[in-house]
């Protein structure tokens, strides 16, 4: 996958978790589910605390994904400066 | 200014590598369980500074896109959009971390509180900034565009902190203000994390908008280099025509 669609992925993924609590939780379907089944307060905090870590990832691989793409940037420029300017020598 | 702030990304990060690591030391070494709501409470170390962070990043983009449409600058325009992602990355975890809370504090995962539904609304702005840039490509007029987006979605970040005390709702007060109910031990642990997560906010924002700026300046690169391009080669066929 290349650095576009990364992009798309992840504006893909931000859209689904923003529509997440609007869809699902405006329709109450989490009271249900927490009326229904008990959730322990160590599960809320461990998922909690592994979601904030799962975004910080997330977010530290798209910049290197980004800086990846940079660099073959610079070597295309690099090189098309050599066609520009190396002609002139 | 823009020099300083480059070489401030490694002690930056290193700081908030540390802060950090202590945080989550004082968060389950030293804070105390909390009566009511028992281990789950320890989300709030993390929820609270994480909304705080959300809020610095979007102030930083509107900011940023207020300057650059007085005074239209690359820079600024890089700064305002690392600024917005930095904010959307920690405005989504407060949107996780929240409805976690609240399936433990309330008894369901959301509400449509006043306080919730404007930071609701405050993500879909600047989620819309963001998706806004990254599709438009980068000429002046989206800049500009995306500027004026940003200035007007700063005015929901005052809403969300007036909220509570004007509408009511169920998102506690005590706990936004950092310090009315809580014991010395989670006070301090409290304090620590918001500067951990600030510090985060901060090396984060200063590489992405690094990374963002070093783009910027690849892309003018290759334009300038397409204008000498286009100079040589007509000095070229002007020579030739004058043989």
């Amino acid at each position: 996958m290349n650095g576009a669609g990364i992009r798309r992925a992840v504006c893909g993924a931000v859209v689904a978790w923003a529509s997440l609590p609007a869809v699902v939780w405006a329709q109450g379907g989490a009271t249900k589910a927490s009326q229904e089944v008990s959730v322990t307060g160590g599960s809320l905090m461990l998922g909690s605390y592994l979601a904030l870590l799962a975004l910080l990832l997330a977010f530290l691989a798209l910049i290197a994904a980004r800086q990846r793409r940079d660099r073959a940037e610079l070597a295309a420029l690099s090189r098309r400066m050599d066609d520009v300017l190396g002609g002139e020598q | 200014m823009w020099r300083a702030i480059e070489r401030s990304a490694l002690p930056l990060s290193i700081a908030a590598i540390i802060a950090c690591v202590g945080a989550i030391g004082m968060v389950f070494f030293y804070a105390p369980v909390e009566a009511t709501m028992g281990i789950a409470q320890k989300i709030f170390y993390v929820h609270v500074p994480a909304a705080m962070a959300a809020y610095a990043g979007f102030v930083v983009c509107s900011g940023a896109s207020l300057v650059y449409l007085l005074r239209p600058s690359s820079s600024l325009d890089a700064a305002a959009r690392a600024g917005a992602e930095v904010g959307m990355l920690f405005c989504l975890y407060v949107m996780i971390s929240g409805p976690l809370w609240g399936i433990k504090a309330w008894g369901r995962a959301w509400t449509w509180d006043p306080q919730l539904t404007a930071t609701f609304v405050l993500m879909m702005l600047y989620g819309g900034y963001v998706l806004f840039r990254q599709l438009t490509g980068d000429d002046a007029r989206s800049r500009r565009i995306g500027a004026v987006l940003a200035v007007i979605a700063c005015a929901d970040i005052p809403l969300i902190h007036y909220a509570v005390r004007n509408w009511g709702g169920l998102h506690p007060v005590v706990e936004r203000e950092g310090g009315g109910g809580l014991a010395p031990a989670m006070k301090a642990t409290f304090s620590v994390s918001m500067l951990a997560f600030l510090l985060l906010f901060a090396a984060l924002f200063v590489v992405a908008w690094m990374q963002r700026r070093f783009a910027q300046q690849i892309d003018e690169a290759f334009v300038e280099l397409e204008d000498v391009s286009y100079e040589l080669e007509a000095a070229r066929e002007a020579a030739g025509g004058t043989v």
